[in-house]
C-alpha cells in the first residue's frame, strides 16, 4: 500500500469546499462571464499542458468559444507530442444489471422495471472470449451495485482467469474499501474508473437518493483508496448534463490535480459520459445538457491543462463526433460495445444501461483510426513482466 | 588521569559554548560537560559550526 | 512579494544565503545583511586545536537569522544523520540542510544516501531540506517521506553555470507538494531571477556572492533579482511564441451543430 505524505493536511474534500466547488457555483458563473478575449489569448500563450484553476476557467469560459480552432490546434499538437499518433482501444464487459441504487438518470435504477441479468464467472468468460476475438486486450469490467453477486471474490476470480487473455484489466463498479482495492490489484486488476457523477453536494444527494451510492463522501474519497492500493490508472469523470458543466469541470480538474500530486505513480484519465436516452428515464428533468461544441471545448481545455492525462470517449457518442474528437486530444476509445450483460454472445435486445450511438464494429473503428493517420493500439502494457 | 569534559576543554582553550562534543561517538549535552568523566582511551570529538553553503 | 512558507514557518525573503567562502567576517556579515536573507546555512567541522576560537560565525546575529546547519562532508546517510543530530544538540534547532556528497570533484549529492538519511531524520522530527540533483522522481520520493522542501541544483556547486537543469526543474516545480528551493550553481542574479520566473519558491546562493569582487553589492543584486523574478512569476508571463506549422482545420465539424 502506498500512503500519501503524512504532512499533507489538505485532501480533496477540503480543496473542493475551500474553493466553493461543492455547491456554490454562483461565484464561478460570474467569474466565467467576466473572462475577456485578452484573458483567453493569454491563457493560450502560456505553456501548453500546464494546469492552474484560473487557466482552466479561462479555457472553458464562454469567451473561449471564439478560440476553439486555436485550442484544437494546440491540443492536437500537445497530444501527439505526449502520446504519439496512437489511440488505445478497449471494450466494456457488463456483468450485471441488478442494482441497489436509485440514481435518477440511470437505466439500471432499481425502480426501473425490466428483466435484469447477471453473469456467472463462466458466462463472463464467454463474453470475454468474444471480446478477445475482436482483437481487444484492454478490458473494462462494468457492474451495477450488485455487491452480493458481483462480489470482491467474484471479481478477483474473474480477473485471475482473464489475465492470460487481456494485458490490461480495469473495473467500473461500486466504490470499495482500500483493502478490497488492494485485493483486486493483487488479483490482476490494474485500473479503476469511478465517476463522481457530480461534485455538487446538493445535486449529488438529489440524483442519488437511495442505496450505497447515495454516500457522497465515500464516493469522493474512493479515488484516494484506489491510488493507495497501487492501481496504475484512475479514471475520473462527471455525468455531463446533471449540473452546469463548467463548474463540474473545475471541480473535476481540482480532484485530478490533487490525485496527480499525491499519488504520482498512477495515471489519471478523464472520461466524458454525457447524459443519453435511457429506458424508463425521464429526460425532461435535465436542464444542463451539453452541446457537441461544449463537449469539445471541455475536452480540449482539459488537454491543454493536463498534458499527460488520458482522455477517454465511449460509444455513447455518435460515430462522426468520435471521429473528429480523436484529433482534439482523445487518447482512448471503446468500440463495438454492448452495455447489457450477455450482450456480446446473445447480441441481445435486453436492456442496456444506455443507448449506444456508435454501432461500428471494432474493426471498422480501427480502420477509421488508421484513416485519420493514427495507429489503433490494442495492447499498451504487459503485466506479465512484473509477475 | 581522568578529567571532566569541561576541564579538558578548558585545558585546550576551547569555549564550551561554541562546540558540540562527542565522547566515543555519543553526543554529550552542554549542560553535562562538567559532569562527564573522560577516561584514557576514550575518543573525544569536538565539532563546531563553521561557514558553509 | 508573497511570503515563503517552509514547515509552517513564514519568511519574507526568498533568498537563502550560504556563509562559506567569504574573505572576511565583516564581508560575510554585511553581505548577509544586504541580501535580506532570513535563512543562512552553516556547516559543521572538527575544531582545529591551533585555531580554536576562530569563530567566524560570531558575526552572525542568531536572533536575526535562522541558522540552517548543513551536513556537508557527509559521504553517506550515517554520517549525515550523525551531523544532523550534532547540530541539533548544539542549537536545539531541528532544521537541517541534508547534503550527502561523496564525490569530491563536483560535490554532487548521492540520491540513495540522501533518501535514506531523510527518512531517518524525518522520523526523528527534523525539518529536512534535502539537497539533490534535479531528479523529479527523487523529489517525489523525498516528499513522500516527509521532507519540508526539495532543493534541486541548477548546476554543480560553485560552477556558476546557472540553470543547466532547467527542464528537470520545471517538472519538479510542476509536481511538487512542498516548496522548491533551487540550490547550487547560480552564478548571476539573472540565474536567480530565471529560477523564480519558472516557479521556484526560493533560491540558495553562496559562491556567487562570497567570491564576487564586491560581495556586499552582489548580495543586494541577488536580492533584487529574486524579488523581480517572483513578481514576474506572479504576474502571469506569456510563454515564448511558438509558431506552429499551418494545419487543416480541426473544429469545422462543430459548425454544423
Amino acid at each position: 500500500m502506498i500512503s500519501a505524505n503524512p504532512n499533507r493536511a489538505d485532501n480533496v474534500r477540503a480543496i473542493l469546499s475551500g474553493r466553493a466547488l461543492d455547491g456554490q457555483s454562483a461565484v464561478w458563473r460570474e467569474q466565467l462571464e467576466n473572462v475577456k478575449s485578452s484573458d483567453v489569448e493569454r491563457a493560450l500563450s502560456q505553456r501548453a499542458g500546464a494546469y492552474s484553476p484560473d487557466r482552466l476557467l479561462t479555457l472553458i469560459s464562454p469567451a473561449a468559444q471564439d478560440y476553439l480552432e486555436q485550442m484544437a490546434q494546440a491540443a492536437h499538437r500537445l497530444t501527439v507530442q505526449r502520446f504519439g499518433r496512437t489511440i488505445r482501444l478497449y471494450a466494456p464487459l457488463y456483468l450485471s444489471s441488478f442494482c441497489e441504487n436509485s440514481c435518477r438518470y440511470c437505466g439500471f435504477n432499481r425502480t426501473a422495471k425490466f428483466e435484469r441479468t447477471r453473469l456467472t464467472v463462466a458466462q463472463a468468460l464467454e463474453e470475454a472470449d468474444i471480446i478477445a476475438s475482436e482483437g481487444f486486450t484492454d478490458l473494462l469490467l462494468v457492474s451495477s451495485e450488485d455487491r452480493d453477486f458481483i462480489s470482491i471474490d467474484y471479481l478477483a476470480e474473474l480477473a485471475g482467469r482473464l489475465r492470460e487473455k487481456f494485458s490490461f484489466i480495469s473495473i467500473e463498479v461500486y466504490a470499495m474499501t482500500a483493502a478490497d482495492y488492494g485485493r483486486l490489484f493483487s488479483a490482476g486488476i490494474e485500473g479503476v474508473t469511478l465517476y463522481q457523477e457530480t461534485y455538487d453536494r446538493r445535486a449529488y444527494h438529489y440524483y442519488h437518493p437511495a442505496g450505497p451510492k447515495s454516500d457522497y463522501e465515500n464516493r469522493l474519497t474512493a479515488p484516494d483508496r484506489i491510488a493507495a492500493a497501487g492501481m496504475r490508472e484512475i479514471g475520473l469523470g462527471v455525468l455531463l448534463g446533471l449540473t452546469d458543466w463548467r463548474t463540474e469541470t473545475l471541480a473535476l480538474a481540482e480532484h485530478a490535480h490533487y490525485l496527480m500530486k499525491c499519488y504520482w505513480r498512477s495515471r489519471v484519465s478523464f472520461s466524458f459520459p454525457r447524459l443519453r436516452p435511457a429506458f424508463d428515464v425521464d429526460r425532461s428533468q435535465f436542464q444542463h445538457l451539453l452541446t457537441d461544441t461544449e463537449l469539445a471545448q471541455m475536452i480540449m481545455a482539459l488537454r491543454l491543462c493536463f498534458a499527460d492525462a488520458g482522455l477517454v470517449i465511449s460509444t455513447r457518442e455518435r460515430a462522426l463526433l468520435r471521429d473528429n474528437l480523436i484529433r482534439l486530444g482523445i487518447t482512448k476509445m471503446s468500440a463495438g460495445s454492448r452495455t447489457s450483460p450477455g450482450g456480446y454472445s446473445r447480441r441481445s435486445d435486453s436492456t442496456g444501461q444506455f443507448e449506444i450511438d456508435d454501432n461500428r464494429s471494432p474493426a471498422d473503428v480501427a480502420a477509421m483510426i488508421k484513416h485519420q493517420g493514427f495507429e489503433p493500439v490494442w495492447k499498451d502494457w504487459d503485466a506479465i513482466f512484473t509477475d | 588521569m581522568p578529567a571532566t569534559l569541561a576541564q579538558i576543554l578548558e585545558r585546550l582553550g576551547v569555549e564550551a559554548a561554541t562546540v558540540v562534543a562527542e565522547v566515543d561517538g555519543r553526543i554529550i549535552e552542554r549542560e553535562k560537560f562538567a559532569r562527564t568523566q573522560v577516561h584514557e582511551g576514550q575518543s573525544i570529538e569536538l565539532i563546531r559550526f563553521v561557514p558553509g553553503g | 512579494m508573497d511570503d515563503l512558507v517552509i514547515a509552517g514557518r513564514q519568511f519574507k525573503s526568498r533568498l537563502l544565503v550560504g556563509t562559506g567562502k567569504f574573505a572576511s567576517c565583516e564581508d560575510m556579515a554585511e553581505a548577509l545583511d544586504k541580501s535580506g536573507a532570513e535563512i543562512v546555512t552553516v556547516a559543521l567541522r572538527r575544531v582545529k586545536i591551533d585555531n580554536k576560537n576562530d569563530d567566524m560565525l560570531r558575526a552572525i546575529d542568531l536572533k536575526k537569522y535562522l541558522m540552517l546547519p548543513n551536513t556537508s562532508g557527509a559521504r553517506d546517510a550515517d554520517e549525515a544523520v550523525r551531523l544532523a543530530r550534532l547540530a541539533r544538540a548544539a542549537t536545539a534547532i531541528n532544521w537541517v540542510k541534508l547534503e550527502v556528497t561523496p564525490d569530491p570533484y563536483y560535490l554532487l549529492p548521492d540520491p540513495v544516501e540522501t533518501l535514506k538519511a531523510a527518512e531517518i531524520l524525518v522520523k526523528e522530527d527534523f525539518v529536512v531540506l534535502p539537497y539533490i540533483n534535479a531528479d523529479p522522481i527523487l523529489s517525489k520520493r523525498l516528499q513522500d517521506v516527509g521532507t519540508a522542501t526539495v532543493m534541486p541544483l541548477g548546476s554543480p556547486i560553485g560552477s556558476n553555470q546557472g540553470l543547466r537543469t532547467r527542464a528537470a526543474l520545471e517538472i519538479i516545480i510542476e509536481q511538487a507538494n512542498v516548496p522548491v528551493v533551487v540550490d547550487a550553481g547560480l552564478g548571476l542574479p539573472s540565474h536567480a531571477a530565471e529560477a523564480m520566473e519558472i516557479g521556484a519558491d526560493a533560491v540558495l546562493v553562496n559562491t556567487a556572492v562570497a567570491t564576487a569582487k564586491d560581495p556586499v553589492e552582489m548580495a543586494l543584486a541577488f536580492k533584487l533579482a529574486v524579488e523581480a523574478g517572483r513578481m514576474a512569476y506572479n504576474c502571469g508571463p506569456a510563454a515564448p511564441d511558438k509558431k506552429a506549422s499551418a494545419s487543416s482545420p480541426l473544429t469545422g465539424f462543430l459548425r454544423d451543430e
